[in-house]
């Protein structure tokens, strides 16, 4: 790079400098007003619906008109993560605990690696795909929120073990050693000493994927179907015994009130209720974030 | 502190819980693989089974779409579709993106990471139905007006997937800029250069193959994004219209892969139809795939760079 200290070269080079970190600063805070507008236009024409609570508490009603409100699709959202979590919690911190604890350097534990990878990048509508191939016609859960559950619990599997994993090797080692030099095996060092110390980062981890799970949708039409005639059932003693119920999550409702004219209006509603969600999880991912990063980085 | 007891039944029943555990963890651990092996069979398998009926190459290369009436599997309308709302929503957010991130790690004050960082973060978590519902309300209308045309369109899935895209391009890029090691910047700022000529000499192209995994990474997210497009791209079957009279295809109604699949899934019957469905699924997957490749080669490069989420 040639520099040359003419006066009109280094007021030429000043102008550059000045019109490009101009440029930086304007895409920096451009992306907050982007937010900001978004979220402020569903607000704008969702919140005095959304506040009346006989929106957030009466059961559907009026079919395309939509003259009812959101009860049992909020049951259905809260059934929802209840079945997803349930499912993939253990197993992704079980999975997270043998990657960082126990996985030795071979091709086995590699594959695995691949496998998280590539999960994490698979779109939603191909999950949805398989959920409608292998849950629902396969295994003959047919639409229900079991099958729906089911298939959102694989895609955030991904999300939980890397967390998870990040949070195990946030650990010191020597807390590991110390409990190992008291002639503790490692199941116990992993339960009573890693596990505790690394559950603020899990935690972390289950509300990220709660909030994906709250905004999913393509899955959920293609395993769970669109019902919102009852109310969903928790267990039953038909085949699926679990969340047997066809059920139109939160996310999904939104949808269908945003693509039918008459009842656009409600779905600002329904998007403020899943924001507010949205915004309660991230507020409490940083408070733990926060508090966490006290207690390891002195 | 528990008690640890040294009696010979115990250290028995501890050594068992011991082992059994270390095995739940990899057959935990293994779920993984075996979920991924399963969603590539159910996929691919039920996607084949429409070539039994209609050749791979009509099927690819046909260009109409008349499942129920004409029995007409063609989805190249819909793979040029997908690729050109894909690239446009790159070239959208690709540059504001990575100057973001440039912001964000090299300039930023505090207080004003503290402000943007929560931002991008928040805009990674709304749901894709939202980005779909302002679309719908907001962009749409807004084309309308402007032009002569429904709204429902090609660029309003381009303007809603580039911000969708943000994030994902933000986050990474943020990562690769700030592994650029500090050597090397600094040799730059020694060699007198300003702020701006470090940036663009130095800190940008010893980042590129982690910028580069940024977009890959994001292509992919565009390529996949089901509902959001759905909502506003209104979901016609036909090639959309690449005269300038519609702005070269960007004012044109269109469908994508993704949204052929949630548009037609509502009124497939099991037989020929729903197996297209699967069909263009794998589809999909299969460029998904290429990206994810292509994001691996990279990523062996790029150093430092771990993927977001």
């Amino acid at each position: 790079m040639k520099i040359e200290f003419e006066k009109g070269n280094v007021a030429k080079i000043q102008m550059e400098q000045n019109i490009a970190l101009g440029t930086l600063w304007f895409s920096g805070w451009l992306i907050v007003a982007v937010l900001i507008f978004i979220i402020g236009y569903i607000f704008y024409f969702g919140l005095p619906t959304a506040l009346s609570f006989q929106y957030l508490f009466t059961p559907p009603e009026g079919g395309r008109y939509d003259t009812g409100g959101i009860l049992y699709q909020s049951i259905a959202t809260l059934y929802l993560i209840f079945g997803a979590i349930l499912v993939a919690a253990p197993i992704g911190i079980f999975a997270a605990i043998y990657l960082t604890e126990y996985a030795p350097q071979n091709t086995i534990t590699k594959l695995i690696g691949f496998a998280i990878e590539n999960l994490a990048g698979i779109p939603s509508i191909i999950y949805g795909l398989f959920g409608l191939a292998f849950f629902v016609i396969f295994l003959k859960f047919e639409y229900s929120l079991f099958a729906g559950a089911l298939t959102v619990a694989i895609m955030v599997l991904p999300v939980i073990i890397r967390t998870s994993e990040e949070a195990l090797l946030s650990v010191p080692q020597r807390l590991r050693q110390s409990s190992l030099a008291l002639g503790v095996n490692k199941w116990q060092t992993i339960s009573n000493v890693v596990l505790p110390s690394a559950f603020p980062g899990i935690l972390t981890g289950i509300l990220l994927s709660i909030g994906r799970i709250i905004g999913e949708s393509a899955i959920l039409i293609l395993a769970a179907g669109g019902s919102i005639t009852a109310m969903p059932s928790l267990l039953s003693s038909d085949y699926p015994f679990f969340l047997p119920d066809s059920a139109r999550t939160l996310a999904v409702h939104l949808y269908y009130q945003a693509t039918s004219y008459d009842s656009r209006g409600k779905a600002f509603a329904t998007g403020v209720v899943l924001i507010f969600i949205i915004l309660f999880l991230n507020f409490s991912i940083n408070q733990i974030s926060k508090s966490y990063r006290k207690r390891f980085v002195r | 502190m528990h008690k640890y007891f040294i009696k010979k039944e115990k250290r028995f029943w501890t050594n068992f819980v011991n082992n059994l555990m270390s095995q739940i963890f990899f057959l935990s651990a293994f779920i993984a693989v075996v979920s991924l092996f399963l969603i590539t069979i159910y996929v691919f398998y039920n996607g084949i089974q429409i070539f039994k009926t209609v050749p791979v190459k009509d099927f690819i290369f046909g260009s109409e779409w008349e499942p129920v009436t004409r029995k007409l599997f063609g989805i190249f309308p819909m793979i040029i579709t997908s690729f050109y709302v894909t690239i446009g929503a790159l070239i959208l957010s690709a540059p504001l993106g990575i100057a973001c991130a440039v912001f964000l790690a090299e300039i930023a004050p505090l207080y004003a990471q503290q402000i943007i960082r929560p931002a991008v973060q928040l805009l990674a978590g709304i749901p894709s139905v939202i980005f779909g519902l302002f679309g719908l309300a907001f962009i749409v209308p807004l084309i309308q007006t402007f032009t002569e045309v429904a709204g429902l369109s090609i660029l309003a899935a381009i303007i809603i997937l580039s911000i969708m895209i943000l994030p994902t391009i933000i986050s990474i890029s943020e990562d690769a800029i700030r592994a650029v090691p500090k050597e090397l910047k600094e040799s730059s700022i020694a060699l007198g250069t300003t702020k701006w000529q470090t940036i663009y000499g130095a800190i940008l192209p010893a980042s590129s193959s982690g910028l580069m995994t940024a977009t890959a990474l994001s292509l992919g997210r565009a390529f996949g994004e089901a509902m959001a497009v759905k909502m506003i791209i209104g979901n016609t079957q036909t090639m959309p219209d690449f005269s300038p009279d519609t702005l070269f295809g960007l004012l044109s109604l269109a469908r994508t892969l993704t949204t052929n699949i949630i548009g037609d899934i509502e009124y497939a019957v099991p037989g020929p139809h729903l197996q297209s469905l699967f069909a263009t699924g794998a589809i999909l997957f299969v460029f998904i795939i290429l990206t994810n490749t292509v994001y691996y080669l990279f990523l062996k490069k790029a150093y430092g760079v771990r993927r977001a989420q």
